[in-house]
């Protein structure tokens, strides 16, 4: 009985110890955050994004692409000479998360200087409001058109295509093959929607019959999907989905031996599907590559950019995100602080605000431009904002359709070496 | 070992007093926190705290109180953010009163549609309904995209206004947690009334609730309901929070913090909700510094939150400070479970020290009354006969109640013997309506029983003991037996939440009416005890205070007497001749054969669903046939077992239907 | 057909992932959430036999079924059995979901986000029966989760173990006082859970990959399978399973991605008010 006693009073005992640290310890974090870390000295750049989620290798690619910038940019005494510091945050995809992180920084006194304000475009649309409110600039790859707002949003810049941007290539193949019809399958989230519109705008202002299906993105087979367009017979098919739904697709595809000319859009081109789905499996499958991110490709051999990019890259540790995800995606981060540094040169300023404004009237880049992703003449775009447009200018001449292919040691896409 | 004796007070009167006002200064401290130097980050912190605390006071109702869990708080919380979206958005509406007034009547709705369903069978079918309701939110609002914005979401909501003014920065956080504060006064009034007892029985035991004349499903329904109240109103506080709302803020992972939040704060109490809330929302969000490791260390939280707060803080906190009462750090006595329920016999008696000590808790009323004189306090019960005539029920092959005619009449204690497996219970269930019977009629006096749901019978005036007592945990005796007039003396919800005189007056009435059949039962002092930790005769005691408190028209006693000593036994004789005197219908299943020689006036024997014989006392001990078919008294092994078994597990009974 | 038998090779998993809820819902009367998490460490430790480690067949299923029962059983001891005999099992559904969120994190650490193939254990090349395509590796799937189902069915309702685990789950003070070894059950059926789980990962991976989301996803469609069903009943998740599986591909076969989930949910309503225990309960009258 003494024993016993003992042992039923001392479980509320520890409990009640458990309880009380645990909430000591939630205080005791809180607490220990080191307010107002950001000195004058240095360059604060926060990347908000997904740590631990779906979308976590965009963000290792994205935030090597920072660090290549980083290096390079402090190497050459920094940004106006102040040295650039990354700082992230895990927002895991979530809006509510990611505001609550970032006010916590602006109260703590850790206003950053610019960020990656999130890796989808709801966190951005979460985002922005508050990058309005303290006049923080921000740049990110977040392609969704409700945010191509400089009125509403004057300090938020996109530095990757718009998905509308990235159609019009898909439109001239069509007609160049003579299709008539257009199917497209594509997962039902925000970035499947949106892809879907537009590329069902396009075909159809271009006179080309549109169908489409879509899949619960929580879907392990999307057979009977394809069933639904095949039986509308398309004559060349689009598919988006993001990871594994683009497996799902091609494998479907094949076990319904469907052999009509399937498109990858950006989203699922930029998948490595080479890699694990057999070549049977990838007949007639093409995906939308942009040319100065091809290997051999005339826009990439000889870029001293890309070759210094992409060594400074593997110094960093980052052999495996070039072979996974590519050169294309890191290049998003790079982009985005170049740009930044490119225009407090020009405006002998890091203010957010006159950043803001330099970005909008950027003058000319001489060949190499310093940045990646249009050619080093800007022969395929460029990044010359207006007060009317905060995106890229995109032309379709930058774009080729190849078949799905690997990313070599430096991340250039190389076309069909399937296993 | 503590005296058996001693009066259990009240747990720190002044702290169970005060808690709610310190909960409202605490409340009024939290109000005007942003004139105290609350920074942008924790106010708004607060607001989420706030939002998710609101939710999972939804949940403690429907999964504490009423004890069914309910996954669709997610989809009443949508409910509310999107009407308030589109009638910002689409219609122009940014009166935040207007819109949470809309919400709450739209998450009123859906809670009736999906409560109908899931609960009109019980068990995991709320659950199942619910956990539908949340998975189909993506898809319901890209049905209606064109009001929604479908996966997209809606994005631009304005800032809200209260009689056209805007309600920005510290003006939206006075106004969250004002009405957080205000959420939060009426869940306490609702549970420390006569309905939170009412949703304690209904969670513990379906059956006795039944017994009360509560319909089951109707309470559980409108405690669901209730609970879609308060993640209504947090949908619209989120929507103009955010300003922009999509269906990834719904997703089912959000349904799991609050079951989580909810367990964790204690789902049977009010405040934990705050503390389960403030846990869950500061929580994560640290972890979210683990970067790559924050999903390990998550579920990790997860695992540890769950064993270590199964039981909720509140409950902690209870468990720490009945822990240090016992210990003698707090003032007042060990409660009376620290006695074993064996060491009671010599208890049963109160001594003059009882009374005593009864007193000045009781109040000056309440004195011990020598039982010849409460023919008269009980006053006259207006008892009805209960006729059974060729009642019949057949479990497939089986027939377990064959034909039996027999009444019961008032003024009379009508007993039913016979031995075990002989019908008696099963007769018993189809006078309350537990069973349909297969043919026959059970008349109330002129009422027809036959075929009525159990709190239908029970309204016409049938109550009922069981034979081990089913007691709902965490309830004190007065609150206990109060529940017997909970339909009776019925005090409308609204005037429990408003607090309006006919809840003071109801509540004081019952409560003395309580206090006074105990005393009558001579067991007064056990009336702030709680009940599941007094000994078995104590609660039988106390079950026929409860039954006495409906004022019915018939009782059924099933098998009192078992597992009780001479004193309770003959505490109980006394209970039952009051009850007879008063002009009472009694109807008494009993094992023990001395007992009910002595107290029936009629007897019945049944044996194999038949009745075999039915005369007096004296009749039936001269019954040959009776003599060789029931031996008499009880067999003292099968006493033991039961009353074994009965300590082992108190509470339910184990055939409780799920 | 094609879309018939993509629903039945769909559900075929959610039937899986249904036996295993049931398993250690009939065992212990504890709904095991993380199961589904055990389905997807399944596919992911197949990848790493087959393809890191190069191993054949046999001893890849063989490491899967060992090291996800091992597993599953260190959940049971450490997040399950200390709530046990509690008043309120909901706190078993928090650790539950907690070992799963904790499994992904484990996944996503180890693997990263990208999806890994599984080798298909028969030829990818499709067949064709009865008028549509199926993968061999599907029909495959389809005819193990059947043979489990009903060989689970017959062992809970025919056996010694079966009964003592089925009073165990009704009332666990009275089976332990029945000599019924409560505590040996439960480890028992987190066990054969994950063994099972571990078993199935190559001919699971191969249709779906190792994949960190696979968790989540089979555990929405398990439920969804164990509602249609019946809780409890091992035929009724196989039911429930295969007539979700089934559901989804011919309503996704005319419509959009919205709809499935609706009808489902219709028809579990149906069901509801037609059948209240589920296809497969049966019916009890209340008694005290």
């Amino acid at each position: 009985m003494p024993v016993r006693s003992w042992v039923r009073l001392r479980r509320p005992a520890v409990a009640l110890v458990a309880v009380v640290s645990l909430l000591l310890g939630v205080v005791a974090v809180s607490g220990a955050t080191p307010a107002g870390a950001a000195s004058k000295g240095t360059y604060t750049f926060l990347y908000s994004g997904d740590f631990t989620g779906a979308t976590m290798a965009y963000t290792q690619a994205e935030v090597l692409g920072l660090k290549v910038a980083i290096k390079q940019i402090n190497a050459k005494g920094g940004i106006q000479g102040r040295k650039v510091v990354l700082e992230t945050q895990n927002d895991q995809n979530n809006p509510t998360t990611a505001v609550s992180l970032l006010e916590q920084k602006l109260t703590s006194g850790q206003k950053p200087d610019a960020m990656y304000p999130g890796g989808s475009s709801e966190v951005t649309q979460a985002l922005l409001p508050i990058l309005t409110r303290n006049k923080i600039l921000g740049i990110d790859a977040t392609s969704s058109d409700t945010l191509n707002n400089p009125k509403k949003y004057p300090y938020y810049f996109g530095d990757s295509e718009l998905s509308e941007q990235t159609v019009p290539p898909y439109v001239v193949e069509a007609k160049a093959k003579g299709y008539k019809k257009v199917g497209m399958i594509y997962g039902n989230d925000v970035s499947g929607q949106a892809s879907m519109q537009g590329f069902k705008t396009a075909f159809q202002k271009a006179g080309i019959t549109f169908v489409s299906a879509s899949f619960p993105d929580t879907a392990v087979d999307v057979t009977p999907q394809l069933e639904q367009l095949k039986a509308q017979n398309p004559d060349m098919v689009i598919f988006s989905g993001y990871g594994v739904p683009t497996l799902y697709i091609l494998k479907s595809r094949a076990q319904i031996s469907w052999d009509v000319p399937f498109y990858a859009d950006l989203l699922s081109g930029a998948f490595p599907i080479v890699q694990n789905l057999p070549a049977s499996s990838l007949h007639n499958v093409f995906v939308e590559t942009s040319k100065p991110f091809v290997a051999g490709n005339p826009a990439a051999v000889g870029n001293p950019v890309l070759n210094k990019f992409v060594a400074d890259a593997k110094s960093l540790g980052g052999q495996q995100v070039l072979n996974n995800i590519g050169a294309g995606v890191t290049a998003v981060g790079y982009n985005a602080l170049v740009l930044i540094n490119y225009a407090a040169n020009q405006a002998k300023s890091t203010d957010g605000a006159t950043l803001a404004k330099t970005l909008e009237s950027l003058k000319k880049a001489n060949a190499p431009v310093p940045w990646l992703s249009y050619g080093t003449k800007s022969q395929f775009g460029n990044f010359y904002y207006t007060s009317k447009n905060h995106y890229p200018n995109v032309f379709p001449s930058g774009f080729i359709f190849q078949g799905p292919g690997t990313y070599n040691s430096d991340g250039l896409f190389v076309p069909g070496t399937g296993s | 070992m503590a005296p058996t004796t001693a009066v259990s007070p009240p747990a720190l009167p002044w702290l169970r007093s005060a808690r709610p006002l310190m909960m409202l200064g605490l409340g009024v401290l939290v109000l005007v926190a942003p004139w105290l130097g609350l920074g942008d980050y924790w106010s708004r912190q607060f607001i989420l705290i706030a939002i998710l605390a609101l939710v999972v006071s939804g949940l403690n109702i429907s999964l504490g109180y009423a004890g069914e869990l309910a996954l669709g708080q997610v989809a009443l919380y949508a409910v509310g953010a999107y009407v308030a979206g589109y009638l910002a958005v689409s219609q122009g509406v940014t009166d935040i009163l207007l819109c949470l007034l809309a919400a709450i009547g739209g998450a009123i709705v859906v809670g009736f549609v999906s409560g109908i369903p899931g609960l009109r069978l019980g068990g995991w079918s709320l659950a199942m309904v619910t956990f539908f309701l949340v998975i189909i939110i993506p898809n319901v609002l890209d049905l209606l995209s064109s009001q929604t914005g479908g996966a997209l979401g809606l994005s631009g909501i304005p800032i809200p206004t209260i009689f056209g003014a805007q309600l920005v920065g510290d003006g939206f956080y006075v106004f969250v947690i004002a009405v957080t504060i205000i959420w939060f006064a009426i869940f306490r009034n609702l549970i420390s009334s006569s309905h939170g007892d009412a949703f304690l029985v209904l969670k513990q035991s379906p059956i006795l609730a039944a017994t009360l004349g509560i319909s089951v499903y109707r309470l559980k329904l409108l405690a669901y309901v209730v609970g879609a109240i308060p993640a209504g109103i947090a949908g619209v506080l989120f929507a103009f929070l955010s300003a922009y709302i999509s269906p990834s803020s719904f997703a089912f992972a959000l349904a799991f913090t609050i079951l989580t939040a909810s367990v964790v704060g204690g789902s049977q109490s009010i405040y934990g909700a705050i503390f389960g809330a403030a846990i869950l929302q500061l929580g994560p969000e640290r972890i979210a510094s683990f970067q790559n490791y924050s999903l390990i260390v998550y579920g990790a939280f997860l695992v540890v939150a769950g064993l270590v707060f199964s039981d909720g803080i509140a409950g902690l906190i209870r468990s720490g400070l009945s822990q240090a009462r016992r210990r003698g750090w707090l003032s007042g006595a060990a409660p009376i479970d620290t006695v074993g329920p064996l060491a009671v016999a010599d208890a049963a008696v109160p001594t003059a020290v009882d009374e005593a000590a009864v007193g000045p808790l009781a109040g000056a009323t309440t004195v011990s009354t020598p039982a010849d004189e409460t023919a008269a306090v009980i006053g006259d019960l207006a008892g009805e006969a209960l006729t059974v005539t060729e009642l019949r029920k057949d479990f497939g092959g089986v027939t377990a109640v064959d034909d039996v005619t027999l009444e019961a009449v008032p003024g009379q204690v009508t007993a039913l013997i016979g031995p075990n497996g002989s019908g008696k219970t099963t007769l018993l269930n189809l006078v309350c309506g537990f069973y349909k019977p297969t043919s026959g009629s059970v008349r109330l006096g002129q009422v027809e029983l036959g075929g009525l749901a159990p709190y239908r019978s029970a309204r016409a005036g049938v109550a009922r003991t069981f034979q081990t007592p089913l007691i709902p945990k965490g309830m004190r005796a007065r609150a206990f037996v109060a529940t017997g007039r909970y339909i009776s003396h019925r005090v409308s919800m609204p005037a429990s939440i408003l607090r309006l005189p006919s809840f003071w007056r109801g509540s004081r009435d019952s409560d003395a009416e309580a206090l006074r059949l105990l005393t009558l039962l001579g067991i007064a002092h056990v009336a702030d005890s709680e009940v599941a930790s007094l000994p078995l005769g104590t609660r039988r005691l106390v079950e026929v205070a409860r039954a006495l408190a409906a004022e019915p028209k018939v009782f059924l006693f099933d098998e009192v007497g078992s597992g009780l000593d001479e004193e309770d036994i003959q505490r109980l004789e006394e209970a039952i001749e009051l009850i007879r005197r008063a002009g009472g219908t009694v109807v008494l299943v009993e094992h023990n054969f001395p007992l009910v020689l002595k107290i029936a006036d009629r007897i019945h024997v049944l044996s194999q669903g038949a009745l075999i014989a039915s005369g007096t006392p004296s009749e039936i001990q001269a019954n040959r046939r009776v003599l060789e078919e029931y031996t008499g008294s009880s067999d003292t092994a099968d006493t033991i077992e039961e009353l074994e078994r009965a300590d082992a597990a108190p509470g339910p009974p184990p055939a409780e239907p799920r | 057909m094609t879309t018939l038998w993509s629903g039945l090779a769909d559900g075929a998993l959610y039937a899986l992932v249904g036996v295993g809820y049931n398993i250690v819902l009939l065992a212990s009367g504890v709904f095991n959430f993380a199961n589904a998490q055990l389905i997807m460490l399944g596919t992911y430790l197949a990848y790493f036999a087959a393809v890191t480690l190069k191993l054949p067949l046999v001893p890849t299923v063989l490491i899967g079924a060992a090291a996800v029962a091992l597993i599953a059983v260190a959940e049971e001891r450490l997040a399950i059995r200390p709530l046990m005999g509690r008043r309120d099992s909901h706190a078993t559904l928090i650790t539950s979901v907690g070992v799963a969120v904790a499994l992904d994190g484990i996944v996503l650490r180890i693997w990263g986000s990208q999806p890994k193939s599984v080798p298909a254990p028969l030829s990818s090349k499709p067949l064709n029966l009865l008028g549509g395509t199926i993968e061999p590796t599907a029909l495959l799937l389809i005819v193990l989760v059947i043979v489990v189902g009903v060989g689970l069915h017959i062992l809970s309702k025919k056996t010694m173990i079966g009964l003592g685990s089925l009073a165990s789950a009704e009332d666990r003070e009275a089976a332990m006082a029945r000599g019924v070894n409560v505590r040996a059950l439960a480890i028992g059926a987190f066990a054969l859970a994950g063994l099972i789980a571990g078993a199935f990962g190559v001919v699971v991976g191969s249709g779906t990959y190792a994949n960190p989301g696979l968790g989540d996803n089979l555990a929405l469609f398990g439920f969804v399978a164990i509602a249609i069903g019946g809780s409890g009943s091992q035929i009724g998740s196989l039911i429930g399973g295969f007539a979700t599986g089934i559901i989804y591909a011919e309503v996704s076969r005319y419509t959009n991605a919205d709809w499935p989930q609706i009808v489902v949910f219709a028809l579990f309503l149906l069901i509801l008010l037609t059948r209240p225990r589920g296809l497969f309960g049966g019916a009890v009258e209340r008694q005290v």
